[in-house]
């Protein structure tokens, strides 16, 4: 009995500080509809300039204090100063975020060090009370009362004062709120401090239990997001409801199935998606747009520039013209063709790394930019399929290439089979939370598997691919050959797809789906294929890398490299398959670069890039590119040729056939 | 006076208005008729500045207003009753009137108290959510929280959809009564009520505006009735 009890006053306490965690994360998701993805990530600044001002000051109250104001003013910045820039394009607003929990990070990184610090516990506070015969420390009483104390401050001033009222009404219909004479844009920032105060306030406080380290960003925004998952963005008793569970499922799920305990809240998280998407006491996010903001969002990416490659065609190309939209291809290869034999094998390492990030890119870009099914758990597939390779090959000693290479791609299929079917239960940003939530399970499955996956070492000892070619053994130039060939059969398959009516329909789905869904398209279906083909190909770029590598780490499947590929689509031009791939030239020499330059600050430059690309380039270097290169076209110019002619108007008309 | 000339209004590439002129006096209550999907509603949010116009100008009091975004257009005294009403369905009657509340300069105009002297039923209900209240009671919620942002103009979108004749009555008789302090542009499908409160009359079809008249003129014309409205 005492022992149930004192697991319940841990998983309670635990809960607090999740509520206080992902008031601010609620709030904002229901309000702007965005999801703050930097959120963990200013929780943790509250925890460092916490610590800090505390031991500054040698006052806990006034660390608290100042961790919040800390945090507060980088919501401020992050609102007033980048994501208002971005009105209305909710999208652009969720990238801009990644961003800054790249920059957030390193800039921690730079003045406190990598090294994790320890939370304090005031000396008032560090009494431990005797429950039977277990004790319990009096701090996690504070932090039950500080958290329910705060539960009722936020819900009067959601629910009973006018400010609260007011952000309810933007929640309820935005449209008519800005309608009524209310600024919404100074609503949002407002709150989006709020949030960002509140989280920073816990940040100090919830050390104890989450550590003040630079993996808690991620760790942070991880069980923000499942807690507003299940308890349902937009009110405060649903957050608490949902801090509640977690809390509780973790603490108990910890006593009595401490081997499984790690998967508890995933499994709590899996359950609502599949019976209750909206969460337990939400409103329904995202899931139902109304269909004025559908054409709105239409209007808006009419300005970025999309392709739609030869969609637009109107006769069948001729000789010249396919040469034409040839040519860059059939240059890029030969140029990477004869580079093969020239590099030093340190560069030619580094080649090899790019092309089988590329086939990764392009393979999200079929998601994300044809689909418009923004992922951020896409490594999940890549990790799979890396695992298949690293487990048949190091625990099983098969080493034929002909056997692993489908193996991997098999159980890449399967596995997005069976995670698109559940992320497809919600969509637009509630998708992206819950790809991010995969990514993270499988990467837990990878550290705590030991005795199959070798836990946080790894399994290590990949050979390079047999081709069961007696007396023939891969080099690295043959090895950079093959993985050549493999984005290149990659390439022109995904290629074929985005070209096909399946391509054009499915970029009819990222456009407007309620319209899609009433010319009588299966628009579940599209988006479902388009998943898995998407992770599919990734894991060819899995199996890859784990020969590339000759290991796979848990750190293959988490979150940065998703964010990674994220980068380099978004940096080349979603939606045009060859901008995703010099996205990955960009990004993998980017970070060599940086690695021999100034090691420690490629977050940084590389979080500047993301926001500098969403704010400014909208669409990445793909559509300059091309312009650039029409420039050149034989014939006097015609819509299409490359892709990256903006020409949205001609969208419907091609659905309608 | 709130005014359109040649306005234009796209929804993404398509097309929705083609050249809209109309004008609502200070004072007077101007009727849209017109059938379903024909334009009403979107002249209405281009005036808000919810669907801007794309070529065209929208002015108020001379003043060009197209282009500014929706809530400074609200603050320059356009009171907005969508279709459908619009109703906060998790804000209390009293907070779907408060929340809009912007008081005259010189603090004359409607207030809380007046609004509450005005529509009766919303003061006993003043404590229910929104979505609660039946279809009648919740037009005049909507049409007493325009009032609360003390608007020269009200833009009325459908009041009398969905709602039975005699409320359509109750609604009529409040529109005349508004009269005396704001003008009002109103879209209706239903004749018989736009003919009795309005003091002209718009017809729109296909995103344009096929006849104007006063009420009385165009119970005369048959043929304009039959042809764009369906109906006499
Ligand atoms: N959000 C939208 N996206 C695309 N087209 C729209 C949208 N809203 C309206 N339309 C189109 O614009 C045209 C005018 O519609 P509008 O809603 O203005 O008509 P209405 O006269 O108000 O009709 P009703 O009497 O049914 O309210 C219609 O053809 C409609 O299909
Ligand atoms: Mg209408």
């Amino acid at each position: 009995m005492e022992r149930i009890l004192t697991i319940f006053l841990i998983g309670i306490s635990f809960g607090s500080i999740l509520f206080l965690l992902s008031a601010g994360l609620s709030l904002t998701m229901g309000l702007m509809r965005i999801v703050n993805l930097a959120h963990g990530a200013i929780f943790m600044v509250g925890a460092y300039v916490g610590l800090a001002v505390t031991n500054i000051t040698g006052h806990f109250t006034i660390g608290l204090l100042g961790g919040a104001v800390a945090a507060g003013l980088v919501g401020l910045i992050m609102e007033a100063g980048f994501l208002r820039r971005l009105y209305k394009q909710e999208s652009g607003q969720v990238l801009l975020t990644i961003g800054f929990i790249y920059i957030i990070m390193n800039v921690v990184q730079w003045i406190w060090g990598a090294k994790p610090l320890s939370g304090i516990v005031p000396g008032s506070l560090s009494a431990v009370i005797g429950i039977g015969d277990f004790y319990f420390p009096v701090f996690r009483f504070f932090m039950i009362g500080f958290g329910l104390l705060m539960a009722v401050l936020l819900w009067l001033f959601q629910d009973k004062t006018k400010v609260g009222a007011t952000i309810r009404a933007g929640m309820d219909n935005r449209q008519v709120a800005t309608a009524l004479g209310i600024n919404l844009k100074r609503l949002f920032t407002a709150v989006f401090a709020l949030g960002s105060f509140v989280a920073g306030l816990c940040g100090l406080l919830g050390a104890p239990l989450m550590g003040i380290n630079l993996q808690v960003g991620w760790d942070a925004l991880l069980l923000a997001m499942i807690v507003v998952i299940v308890g349902g963005t937009g009110s405060v008793q649903g957050t608490l409801l949902g801090a509640m569970i977690i809390g509780l499922v973790d603490a108990f799920g910890k006593a009595y199935f401490p081997d499984i305990a790690y998967f508890a809240i995933y499994v709590a998280l899996i359950l609502i998606l599949l019976f209750r998407p909206s969460g337990l006491l939400g409103r329904p996010f995202s899931i139902q747009k109304t269909a004025e903001e559908m054409t709105q969002s239409v209007t808006l990416s009419a300005k970025m520039p999309l392709s739609i490659p030869a969609a637009t065609g109107l006769r069948k190309p001729g000789a010249r013209q396919r040469l034409y939209r040839l040519a860059p291809f059939i240059g890029a290869a030969c140029v990477l063709i004869m580079l093969g034999p020239l590099l030093p094998s340190f560069y030619l390492g580094m080649l090899t790394k790019v092309l089988i990030y590329a086939i990764f890119a392009i393979s999200l870009d079929l998601m994300m930019g044809y689909g418009g099914l923004t992922s951020m758990g896409h490594a999940a597939f890549l990790g799979v399929a890396g695992y298949t390779v690293g487990i048949l090959a190091v625990k099983e000693g098969i080493g034929l290439f002909w056997v692993l290479l489908p193996a991997g791609i098999v159980v890449a299929a399967l596995i997005s089979a069976i995670i698109g079917y559940i992320c497809l239960r919600v969509s637009g940003t509630y998708f992206l939370l819950v790809t991010i939530a995969f990514g993270q399970l499988l990467a837990i499955v990878a550290t705590k598997w030991y005795k199959v996956t070798g836990g946080t070492d790894g399994l290590v000892g990949i050979k390079r691919p047999d081709l069961g070619i007696p007396g023939f053994n891969l080099g690295p130039i043959g090895f950079y050959f093959l993985v050549f060939i493999a984005l290149v059969v990659c390439f022109a398959v995904l290629y074929r797809i985005v070209t096909s009516a399946y391509g054009r329909a499915l970029v009819g789905v990222r456009e407007n789906e309620p319209r899609m869904r009433s010319l009588g398209y299966n628009t579940w279906r599209l988006k479902y294929v388009a998943i898995i083909i998407s992770g599919t190909v990734a894991g060819v770029a899995g199996v890859f890398l784990a020969y590339y590598y000759g290991a796979m780490v848990p750190s293959t499947l988490a979150i940065e490299m998703s964010t990674a590929g994220m980068l380099m689509v978004i940096l080349g031009g979603p939606g045009t398959l060859f901008g995703p791939f010099i996205g990955a030239i960009v990004v993998v020499l980017g970070e060599n670069i940086s690695l021999t330059y100034v090691p420690d600050r490629w977050p940084l430059i590389l979080g500047g890039i993301f926001i500098l690309c969403v704010m400014l380039l909208r669409g990445g270097f793909a559509p300059y590119l091309s312009r650039l290169y029409q420039r050149f076209r034989p014939e006097p110019a015609r819509i299409t040729d490359l892709g990256g002619v903006p020409d949205l108007g001609e969208v419907p008309d091609l659905r309608e056939s | 006076m709130l005014e359109l000339q040649n306005v234009e209004t796209f929804y993404g590439e398509r097309q929705a208005l083609f050249g809209v002129s109309l004008a609502v006096p200070k004072g007077a209550v101007v009727g849209m008729l017109g059938r379903n999907g024909m334009g009403k509603t979107t002249i209405i949010r281009t005036i808000m500045g919810i669907n801007p116009p794309r070529r065209g100008s929208v002015r108020l009091n001379g003043r060009e207003i197209a282009g500014l975004e929706p809530d400074r257009i609200a603050r320059l005294g356009i009171g907005f009753v969508p279709q459908g009403r619009g109703i906060f369905p998790s804000l209390s009657v009293k907070e779907n009137l408060t929340i809009a509340e912007r008081r005259n300069e010189d603090g004359t105009g409607w207030t809380l108290e007046k609004v509450y002297d005005a529509f009766p039923i919303l003061k006993k209900r003043q404590r229910q959510y929104g979505n609660l209240l039946s279809g009648g009671e919740q037009q005049m919620l909507s049409i007493a929280r325009a009032l609360m942002t003390n608007p020269d103009t009200l833009l009325m979108d459908e009041p009398s959809e969905g709602l039975a004749p005699m409320v359509v009555n109750d609604i009529s008789v409040i529109i005349r009564e508004l009269k005396a302090s704001h003008s009002v542009l109103l879209a209706e499908q239903h004749m018989n009520m736009a003919l009795a409160v309005a003091d002209y009359i718009y017809i729109i079809n296909k995103g344009t505006v096929v006849h104007e008249s006063s009420p009385e003129e165009l119970s005369n014309n048959v043929d304009i009735c039959r042809r764009f409205l369906g109906v006499c």
